[in-house]
């Protein structure tokens, strides 16, 4: 997949903006995160020690640094937005330019749904591809293992075998949900053909009382696509329901050890609600990862498709 | 009783007038020809009579039926261009309705493409494609007309039936056409006099009412 969305990226145009966009994203789930956890750790130990003015300091520092971070990540947003929309744009003008330069009979050898979803839906997918989700939660999961390391290494062996077999459910997953989006995008295409047909051959269908043949013509592709995305959510369920029992298996135990820490004196609580808000960063930043790995592999079928009319049908 | 029957039909459309107040009776067995360049209202005038349309004002009435929703079902008609569904030629025949197979065969008969169809690996069951796309002009019109025939119906309405087909396509296409013409009342719209030879009357369009000229 790695060398599919690089050629994607490259056809997009202009990656070092693109990589710059992602390297400036990055680090907010992770600046998030810390600020939460050291806030949480701050504000509860100067409630355990009855100082006010750890308190105090822990919220004036909290209600500077959340308005400082979202503000960037929101300039960040606002500078990127135009571009790549502009990108999306480009890319979609070039395809139109391409499908406008094929010969007849290439253009006969596909429905029109075919080549209409590949205009409009498929490059959409394109613009919903979460690249940018995936570094934020990438560097999130990164940083928040690596203080939980830090903070205490049993506990994050243990978080770290918790949120392993939604990784690993993730992975499994990935090729089907691969094979059914093409499915999907496929059965989307050819039910826009019979779109077109219903629209076109109305008065016919009218004259010669065909529309309800035609209306059950409809509902055959309708269930195709039905029965696709039913298969498509129930293995995104699966995946859900997974990493549901899972991160709450880990946080049981987690919590567990930990209450016992602060209870024999070795933990405070402001440090537990610490450990355990980087112990969520953990195993929500690897839910998040799996998600935005099979988002982009959703995203892919669309983008395959797209470079495929690019490249003139050398790619698949 | 008249096959077609305008009593003071007016009909507009995107603000334009195309019939104004035209009375006219087409009884039954007749050929009428209507002529007139493009645009100027023959096309309306048959979706009129299949209940495409419903006029704005005046009474028109199909083999005694005024209801517009009811119309069709004493009509065929043979469009220009042809319009075929994405599917094999025998439901591009049928449209869905059970129909029994002679009566297929006969309607392709008539329609002269027996010939074609028995070179065809699967025969009535060959997809035609999307609008036909695997067929040529003269073959997607012929299957029209093929529909047409099979459809029963004691009027034929024709719009442009031959107009956009090359001379030999379009002789193996008028062929087809005189078989479905036989005992039926005919309206035919083109904007070529020479193509209704025979016909009964001709009638002209002119500022949305109708004149007849010599045939």
């Amino acid at each position: 997949m790695k060398s599919r969305v690089e050629s994607l990226v490259r056809e997009l145009g202009r990656p070092g903006r693109l990589l710059l966009f992602l390297l400036l994203r990055s680090p907010y789930e992770a600046c998030a995160t810390i600020l939460l956890a050291s806030f949480l750790a701050g504000a509860l130990s100067g409630v355990e020690s009855g100082s006010h003015k750890a308190l105090f300091a822990s919220l004036a520092w909290f209600s500077i640094a959340v308005p400082g971070l979202y503000l960037y990540n929101g300039t960040v947003w606002a500078t990127h937005a135009p571009f790549w929309i502009s990108r999306i744009a480009a890319l979609r003008r070039r395809l139109f330019r391409r499908v406008l330069a094929l010969r007849a009979t290439d253009i006969d050898a596909r429905p029109t749904g075919d080549w209409s979803a590949r205009l409009t839906s498929d490059v959409s997918l394109i613009d919903s591809i979460p690249l940018h989700y995936l570094a934020v939660h990438v560097v999130g999961l990164v940083v928040s293992t690596g203080i939980l390391v830090r903070i205490d290494g049993f506990l994050a062996l243990i978080v770290i075998l918790t949120a392993l077999p939604a990784i690993l459910a993730g992975q499994v997953l990935a090729k089907p949900v691969r094979a059914l989006s093409g499915a999907l995008r496929t059965a989307v295409s050819d039910q826009v053909a019979e779109l077109v047909t219903l629209v076109e051959g109305g008065p016919t269908a009218r004259l010669y009382d065909a529309s309800e043949w035609l209306i059950h013509r409809f509902c055959f592709g309708n269930r195709a696509i039905r029965r696709v995305r039913m298969r498509l959510a129930l293995l995104m369920g699966l995946q859900a329901v997974g990493s549901l029992l899972v991160g709450m298996g880990g946080t049981l135990v987690v919590l567990s050890i930990g209450a016992l820490m602060v209870l024999d004196g070795r933990r405070t609580l402001g440090g537990l609600v610490a450990l355990l808000h980087y112990r969520l960063g953990v195993v929500a930043g690897a839910s998040m990862v799996v998600n935005c790995l099979l988002s982009i592999r959703i995203a892919m079928a669309g983008a395959d498709r797209v470079m495929e009319v690019l490249d003139g049908g050398k790619s698949t | 009783m008249n096959a077609i029957e305008f009593h003071g039909v007016s009909f507009s459309y995107r603000d334009e007038t195309i019939l104004r107040d035209t009375t006219l009776a087409i009884p039954q067995g007749a050929r009428i020809g209507l002529v007139g360049p493009s645009g100027c209202g023959k096309s309306t005038l048959l979706k009129l009579v299949a209940g495409l349309y419903a006029p704005d004002s005046g009474t028109l009435a199909v083999l005694g039926e005024t209801d517009t929703e009811r119309l069709h079902r004493h009509v065929a008609m043979v469009l220009q261009p042809p319009l075929l569904f994405p599917a094999s030629i025998r439901d591009n025949i049928t449209c869905g309705h059970d129909m029994p197979e002679e009566r297929i065969l006969a309607a392709c008969e008539a329609a002269q493409l027996s010939g074609w169809l028995r070179g065809l690996p699967d025969g009535l069951d060959t997809y035609v494609g999307e609008r036909g796309n695997r067929l040529s002009g003269g073959q997607s019109q012929r299957i029209c007309i093929a529909r047409a025939i099979a459809r029963q119906s004691p009027i034929l309405l024709m719009d442009e039936a031959t107009s956009a087909l090359d001379v030999p396509t379009g002789a193996a296409v008028m062929g087809a056409l005189r078989s479905l013409m036989k005992g039926k009342t005919v309206v035919s719209a083109t904007h070529d006099l020479a193509r209704l030879e025979g016909f009964d009357r001709i009638l002209q369009f002119r500022e949305g009412r109708l004149h007849e000229i010599p045939s």
